[in-house]
């Protein structure tokens, strides 16, 4: 019995060490400054919970974040409701609090907040609307501020820089105006070839009745597009892309920026990035003023693939090549500006006297297309209904006669990454 | 009742009508700039399901349709509309199904693939950041050329992180996908059906 609680202690001593360990670094992973005080935990099974000790009101805040987009000068309001789960009346005076972590910093003279203050009791519910103005001489970008209901902070192990807020919601203000600058080229995407050339063209059309500068490069932030996991690296160096064109894009006109590809001969793998257009308006920040650029490198194969096989019976010879591809990746030149290519093979076959003539008795188009959840995760659930491409296949289907013997199978993929093929001997059902 | 009775009311119902042309134009005025175009034979409720669609649909920031293609099917009472706009902002369409009955319309389901490339791509960049997604994917998986990003209404995000516009990333052949918060930049939730 004593050896019984002893492991009981001790496993409680060892799983509160655990959890508190791993709660700890995955908050400081996460939020340097901040740690919950392991005094302030207990541990309930395998859940962590606050201790119901540590006073605080409990309130039920609807919504936790909002967003708005707001031109300068403008205004919008958000109606936020807050029910009291606490077993006492609680008072609510919302504060705007500036969130340090934003873009710009937000004046707090632009929000307002009615009611300024209120009691509500056990179970009541009280609706307070939160109006932003923002004027006209406002900086165009992203703004975040707390809506703080109650004085409740979370208790931290040491001194902080900033509270950390219970009964608070987080407000995002986009602040934005029209682009001057119509980007009419927001991506390029293709599937290139390793040793070809490729000119592309970015259409940029200024609304604006002034001349506007422009200073097309290519976005240095790679990590942005393979991160840190991805040990590959692009396809290709970004010397391999030249740009070139006009220095402004002048009031009322269309300019044209060329871009050039070659792609080396050994590339392999796939080369994502951005030209960034350095447009000199505020209104488009650095991620709208980005051109997406996304090729794919393939190597068009020369030789076909060979594949022998012996037959032992006289019965007609049956060749079935497909592509099979998932969507958003489907067909060759998929988003591309180029004309699209459609998979096709070239397929041979021999026996021991030579070429054998094959015919091409059927060439089927067919794809998989899903209705259901079961392939998707649970937040698409209300694309169930809707038809979704999942794949699509192109077979093509040879007959040869048959004859015993060794034979010769050749198949040249073209415009496809991936084949499938079988042989049949005899009759085919 | 007196002559300045009268008088009042005739000032108000004249103070009425104006303030009724003035709201007329200027809802017309705010109006997005797409056109409808039905397929099938447009219903005779054409008007209110185009008034309540335009009180329905989400475009993306950013984005802005150029025309909605609507098809509908009746079944007994009830109207199926299946919406698909676009827009020359995005490669992609967004599609919407409804169901219209007795004056109200209902939106039963979506796919919102019309994303400003910019917020694609950073929503791409964000899932592969990811150290349980990266895993998942592998180092040699083109992340940019296989997956379907998709937006996701507040009111489906709620049952997973909260109430507000969040970003699927999906890659179908892996069964993986990520939800996305742009705000914040991080992953808020991975599903991984493998």
């Amino acid at each position: 019995m004593i050896k019984s609680k002893g492991i009981q202690i001790s496993g409680l001593i060892l799983t509160i060490l655990f959890v508190s360990m791993a709660f700890i670094s995955a908050v400081s992973a996460e939020v340097e400054l901040y740690s919950i005080s392991e005094e302030k935990m207990i541990v309930d099974d395998t859940e962590i919970v606050l201790d119901p000790d540590m006073d605080f009101a409990k309130l039920n805040i609807n919504p936790r974040h909002s967003r708005m987009q707001l031109k300068p000068g403008s205004s919008d309001e958000i109606t936020v409701t807050v029910i009291n789960k606490d077993n006492k009346t609680i008072t609510l005076e919302p504060k705007a609090v500036a969130s340090p972590y934003e873009e710009n910093i937000f004046d707090q003279r632009w929000i307002s907040i009615t009611p300024a203050s209120k009691d509500i009791e056990p179970d009541a519910k009280q609706e307070f609307t939160i109006k932003v103005n923002i004027p006209e001489h406002a900086d165009i970008g992203d703004y975040g501020i707390e809506i703080t209901f109650t004085d409740d902070v979370l208790a931290t192990p040491y001194p902080a820089p900033y509270p950390q807020y219970i009964n608070s919601m987080h407000l995002y203000i986009d602040v934005w105006t029209p682009p001057k600058v119509q980007i009419q080229t927001p991506y390029l995407s293709d599937r290139v070839e390793a040793g070809e050339e490729y000119d592309y063209e970015i259409k940029l059309k200024n609304v604006a009745d002034m001349d506007i500068a422009i200073d097309p490069k290519i976005s240095d932030n790679q990590w942005n597009y393979y991160g840190p996991y991805n040990m590959a690296g692009p396809a290709f160096e970004d010397d391999a892309i030249t740009i070139t064109g006009p220095s402004t894009v002048k009031a009322g006109d269309t300019a044209v920026v060329n871009v050039h590809i070659e792609v080396p001969d050994d590339a392999k793998g796939a080369y994502n990035g951005a030209i960034n257009l350095n447009i000199d308006d505020p209104s488009i920040n650095e991620w709208e003023g980005q051109v997406q650029l996304n090729f794919n490198v393939w190597t068009q194969p020369d030789e076909p693939y060979i594949k022998k096989f012996i037959t032992s019976t006289e019965g007609t010879i049956t060749i079935e090549v497909s592509s099979n591809e998932f969507n958003y990746g489907r067909w060759m030149g998929a988003g591309s500006q180029n004309e699209k290519a459609e998979a096709s093979f070239d397929v041979e076959l021999e026996d021991v006297s030579g070429k054998v003539e094959l015919d091409l008795i059927k060439t089927t188009y067919s794809g998989t297309v899903t209705l259901g959840a079961s392939e998707f995760p649970p937040w698409e659930i209300d694309g169930v209904g809707i038809y979704n491409d999942a794949a699509e296949v192109y077979v093509q289907t040879y007959e040869a006669p048959g004859a015993i013997g060794e034979w010769t199978l050749g198949i040249l993929p073209v415009n496809t990454e991936r084949f499938d093929y079988s042989i049949t001997i005899g009759a085919v059902e | 009742m007196g002559y300045l009775s009268k008088l009042f009311i005739a000032a108000l119902i004249v103070i009425l009508l104006f303030a009724a042309a003035v709201s007329i134009n200027a809802s017309e005025k705010s109006s997005s700039s797409y056109e409808f175009i039905w397929v099938s034979t447009a219903p005779a409720e054409m008007d209110m399901v185009e008034t309540k669609i335009k009180q329905q649909i989400s475009p993306y920031p950013g984005i802005e349709y150029d025309n909605i293609t609507l098809s509908a099917s009746r079944e007994n009472d009830k109207l199926r509309i299946h919406a698909i706009a676009d827009s020359s902002d995005s490669r992609y369409s967004d599609r919407y199904d409804f169901r219209y009955r007795d004056n109200d319309l209902i939106r039963v389901g979506y796919v919102l693939e019309a994303i400003p490339e910019s917020v694609r791509s950073e929503a791409i960049g964000i899932a592969m950041q990811n150290e349980n997604v990266a895993s998942v994917l592998g180092p040699a998986t083109n992340a940019y050329g296989v997956s379907s990003v998709k937006q996701i209404l507040p009111e489906t995000s709620e049952k997973f992180h909260t109430g507000k516009t969040l970003i699927s990333v999906t890659w179908l052949d892996h069964s993986l996908s990520a939800l996305v918060d742009m705000d914040t930049g991080g992953v808020v939730q991975m599903w991984n059906a493998q």
